[in-house]
């Protein structure tokens, strides 16, 4: 999927209000800019109003008209109803849309966390405490369940979309904004979407049509968790070179490895945890959010 | 983990003794074998005699769509309706309407939960499966107003259901998302005839439909019309068994709510624990004693006692009622010594013992020229050891 081909000027011509305007970041189907609005650090995000497949060789664009911004809008509404300080919040700039040469742009804004990415976060630190891991499980489950109170999934839970702010808490961001108009779109087309490396099984086996839930996150969180503790993707080795459907046939059908072998002193109680939320079905993990949520207060309660 | 009598036609007093005699804790009432009036008088007394019981009403609404029906008091009640056809059950207005008239009945009463209105279904992917979806929905959605009475979502779903794991697991995704206290389930026997058999793949898909409602998702379970196999349920998960003092009342067929010429008295049937099964006081018991084998093929109940010291006397006089409590005791006491265990797989461990130890019995017996009867042979025992053993395989129990 392309990129919007923007640069800081574009931006400051597009948005006058705007100050600091960094360079860009880009990432996935979206540039982003660092700002200020109005005094308050905040990043803009765009995106093409098409889309593309999310494999590079496969290229192919389906249009996203006014329906697709509608439901965009939708979108929008369901973040700016979350209460939870472990979901990201939207930044003064609405949800809209501008031309940009031959490109019809959507752009939308979101608080700006001081913070570093989980991704990096587990570059920099070779072992992350108990506690911290059991943290970061709750706080993201109460990420899903906020969402879910407003029937919405993540659908793309991974390090990358995860940011430990600087006093140590755990924000969501990346709520699928744009992501999720193109779902319906892209699973026409019989592709699925998010990122393989974290899908949940039934993610992966759109032909069956079954409906997500929250507990396809939940199967999400139990691989960043998984790593979070052992510094090991359960269903991914580097040394064995797996190609994406390795990765994807792994997710589905085989076990990983279990997680007290690379770390001895992960207790009974998160070792439960984790596999339960790594269970091939939905039904092998929670019934709810509360219920894992209980789990992990119980459990740091404890540490 | 609990034993429930399921209450049925001839009750006596069978229930304030086992109540009394704590070899159940529970009762599910059947509206078919009482009036209205009789069977809300019979609710209030035993809750006032035995305040700590779990009393609740299976309200036999699957029985609207057996035609023709054989539903006693059933048509006196203010919720049922019977003819129905899937056509009644197709339009929303008519499930909220059956949903909430029969809340609204056992809600009137002292019960310790509601049970919903269902209709059984013969596979996952049958549309009655659907239909009794949408009864739940509608019956769920009518409970939340009514919080100090916890509802079971009930379902009778026949046996060979179970055979489809792929279905079977697409329906517990669904019926994980439900947001309630818990369920009652029926399981419909294809077999006619009271047996302890089950195929293997069944039970091992059973049992895995158990655990993952009761030991994982924490539901409350309870399963209806269970006999001997409420053993390895509870094991996997289940909250509570019931059974009845009839055979009828120890499992549920497809035909049992239509009418039949079957009827004769039963003949008297002893609980072995040490055999895993039923067998006939005469002549199958009574050729064990004749052996001098008796000891080992008694349950080690109170009940036992009289056997063992006067075998004949006390076989003469072993009523339907002794009988009744005899099964509930020995139901309770492998009950209570699962319950000393928290994993699943240490009570599967007790269930699995006791299967190998039947199995070396049934051996001696068979060795020294004891003959048993289908139903009370040892072929379910394979089947059981089995259908348990692939589950706790695939579970890693």
């Amino acid at each position: 999927m392309k990129v919007p081909e923007l640069s800081v000027e574009d931006v400051a011509c597009m948005f006058p209000s705007t100050r600091e305007i960094k360079d860009p970041i880009k990432g996935g189907q979206k540039i982003v800019f660092p700002c200020e609005v109005n005094n308050r650090p905040t990043v803009i995000k765009f995106l093409l109003a098409s889309i593309g497949t999310v494999f590079d060789d496969l290229a192919f664009e389906v249009n996203v008209g006014e329906e697709v911004m509608a439901r965009t809008q939708r979108e929008v509404d369901i973040i700016a109803r979350c209460r939870s300080p472990h979901v990201i919040k939207l930044g003064q700039i609405p949800l809209g849309s501008a031309k940009h040469g031959p490109h019809e742009l959507i752009y939308f804004s979101e608080e700006y966390i001081q913070g570093t990415s989980l991704k990096d976060y587990f570059r920099k630190t070779k072992k992350r405490s108990l506690e911290e891991v059991c943290r970061l499980g709750l706080e993201i489950t109460r990420a899903i369940a906020e969402l879910w109170r407003f029937g919405k999934i993540h659908r793309d839970i991974k390090p990358g979309n995860i940011m430990r702010r600087e006093n140590g808490t755990f924000v969501l961001l990346d709520m699928g904004l744009a992501f999720d108009v193109m779902v319906e779109s892209l699973t026409m087309t019989g592709l699925i979407s998010g990122t393989a490396m974290y899908m949940s099984p039934e993610q992966t086996e759109s032909y069956r049509k079954r409906q997500l839930d929250f507990r396809s996150d939940m199967f999400s969180l139990g691989i960043v968790l998984y790593e979070a503790l052992t510094g090991r993707h359960p269903f991914f080795d580097p040394k064995k070179r797996q190609s994406h459907c390795d990765i994807l046939q792994a997710i589905l059908t085989e076990n990983p490895e279990p997680i007290e072998i690379h770390r001895a002193d992960i207790p009974e109680e998160l070792v439960e945890i984790i596999h339960r939320l790594l269970g091939k079905e939905p039904h092998l993990r929670y019934r709810s959010c509360e219920q894992l949520i209980q789990c992990f207060e119980n459990l740091l309660e404890t540490l | 983990m609990k034993i429930f009598a399921q209450h049925g036609y001839g009750r006596s007093t069978k229930l304030e003794h086992g109540l009394s005699q704590d070899c159940i804790q529970g009762v599910i009432f059947s509206p078919k074998d009482e009036s209205p009036s009789d069977l809300t008088n019979l609710v209030i007394d035993l809750r006032k005699q035995f305040p700590g019981a779990e009393l609740m009403i299976d309200p036999q609404f699957y029985v609207s769509t057996t035609v023709p029906a054989k539903d006693g008091h059933l048509p006196n009640y203010p919720y049922y309706r019977a003819p129905l056809t899937r056509k009644d059950l197709l339009p929303a207005r008519n499930l909220t309407k059956f949903a909430r008239q029969t809340i609204d009945f056992q809600r009137a009463l002292p019960v310790s939960h509601l049970l919903s209105a269902t209709v059984s279904f013969d596979d996952f992917t049958d549309p009655w499966c659907q239909t009794a979806l949408s009864l739940a929905q509608e019956s769920l959605e009518y409970g939340y107003k009514f919080p100090q009475k916890p509802l079971l979502l009930s379902f009778v779903i026949d046996e060979s259901a179970f055979r489809h794991q792929g279905a079977m697991k697409e329906f517990l995704d669904m019926i994980t998302l439900f947001d309630v206290a818990g369920f009652y389930f029926i399981i419909k026997r294809r077999d006619a005839y009271y047996s302890q058999q089950i195929e293997t793949n069944t039970l091992e898909n059973l049992l895995y439909f158990t655990h993952t409602l009761g030991a994982l998702n924490r539901y409350k379970l309870v399963f209806g019309y269970t006999d001997l196999l409420g053993l390895p349920l509870q094991a996997a998960g289940a909250s509570a068994t019931a059974c009845g003092w009839f055979q009828s009342q120890r499992f549920f067929y497809a035909d049992k709510f239509r009418p039949s010429t079957r009827g004769s008295r039963p003949r008297p049937r002893y609980t072995s624990l040490p055999l895993m099964n039923s067998v006939l006081l005469v002549p199958e018991l009574s050729a064990i004693e004749h052996q001098g084998k008796l000891e080992r093929a008694l349950s080690d109940t109170d009940i036992d006692t009289n056997l063992a010291e006067d075998f004949s006397n006390a076989s003469a006089e072993w009523s339907l009622n002794t009988s009744t409590i005899h099964h509930w005791s020995c139901m309770n006491k492998v009950i209570k010594r699962m319950a000393r265990f928290n994993e699943p797989g240490e009570r599967l461990d007790i269930v699995q013992t006791m299967i190998s130890r039947a199995g070396a019995l049934y051996d001696q017996l068979l060795e020294s020229g004891i003959q048993f009867e289908y139903r009370s042979g040892n072929s379910h025992l394979a089947q059981w050891n089995i259908g348990i053993e692939n589950f706790r395989t695939t579970m890693r129990l």
